[in-house]
């Protein structure tokens, strides 16, 4: 039981490096997007989350083809 | 004995590590005079077109706060170094040439703007930071860079280029000097 114990830590661990990638600083385009500032809209952030998850981009006005890809 | 090996390996390791800085060096002028750009009018271009004159290449994103800042002054060097031998290039690594050209367009910037998106030159020199600002000397070579937009950096980057401007000055009336003398 202890052997698979140390096992189950080695892949945990390892699986949760694997999720750590380094962005080099011109790949940071969409990390420099104002909506990802901690001072962003709140509102704003909230119809991001929800456009997203609904797939309804411009569903709520403005731009978009509700494929919630913008 | 043990000596003598350590003494070679180290200048082994010395020599090792002195080409692979060459060779890197090299690599560097190689793609940034090779490499394709495009103007925001669409034109192709290489930086080999400027070949002849000190460079000042910069790389900046509209998404990019100190590059704003930055860019201004930079304008102002170029507008200021125009017709002396020197001038400043932007390179835009925005992956949207049209951001760029609004934001060219807002700033009213009068310097040479070229866009190349995030995965050209600047993936190929592994920029350290945006911005970031190399200094070229009249072949293509790198002779200076300033990782990011440091005001005390950035002044020491503009007074490399007089010195050189000045330099050239200096060694043009020479030859002028030296050739009025021989006649």
């Amino acid at each position: 039981m202890k052997r698979y114990a140390r096992w189950f830590w080695v892949i945990g661990v390892t699986q949760l490096l694997m999720g750590c990638a380094t962005v080099k600083p011109y790949e940071k385009e969409n990390l420099a997007d104002p909506i990802m500032t901690i001072s962003a809209d709140e509102a704003l952030r909230e119809l991001k989350w929800l456009e997203a998850r609904e797939g309804s981009t411009g569903g709520a006005g403005g731009a978009g083809g509700g494929c919630g890809c913008k | 004995m043990k000596k003598s090996i350590a003494k070679r390996s180290l200048v082994a390791a010395i020599s090792v590590l002195a080409a692979t800085g060459v060779a890197q060096a090299d690599t560097r002028s190689d793609a940034l005079s090779t490499h394709k750009l495009t103007a925001l009018d669409g034109k192709a271009t290489t930086l080999a077109a400027y070949r002849g004159e000190i460079v000042v290449l910069n790389f900046w994103a509209s998404w990019c706060a100190p590059c704003r800042r930055e860019l201004p002054l930079l304008d102002q060097w170029s507008s200021a170094w125009t017709g002396r031998g020197a001038r400043v290039v932007a390179i835009s690594i925005d992956k949207d040439a049209h951001k760029a050209k609004t934001f060219v367009d807002e700033m009213n910037l009068k310097l040479p703007v070229l866009h190349d998106g995030p995965d050209g030159l600047a993936r190929t020199l592994d920029i350290p930071s945006v911005p970031y600002t190399l200094l070229l000397d009249r072949n293509g070579n790198v002779v200076g860079e300033v990782k990011g937009s440091t005001p005390s950096e950035i002044a020491a980057l503009e007074r490399k280029v007089e010195s050189m401007l000045a330099a050239r000055g200096v060694s043009t009336a020479q030859q002028a000097g030296m050739s009025g003398g021989s006649r």
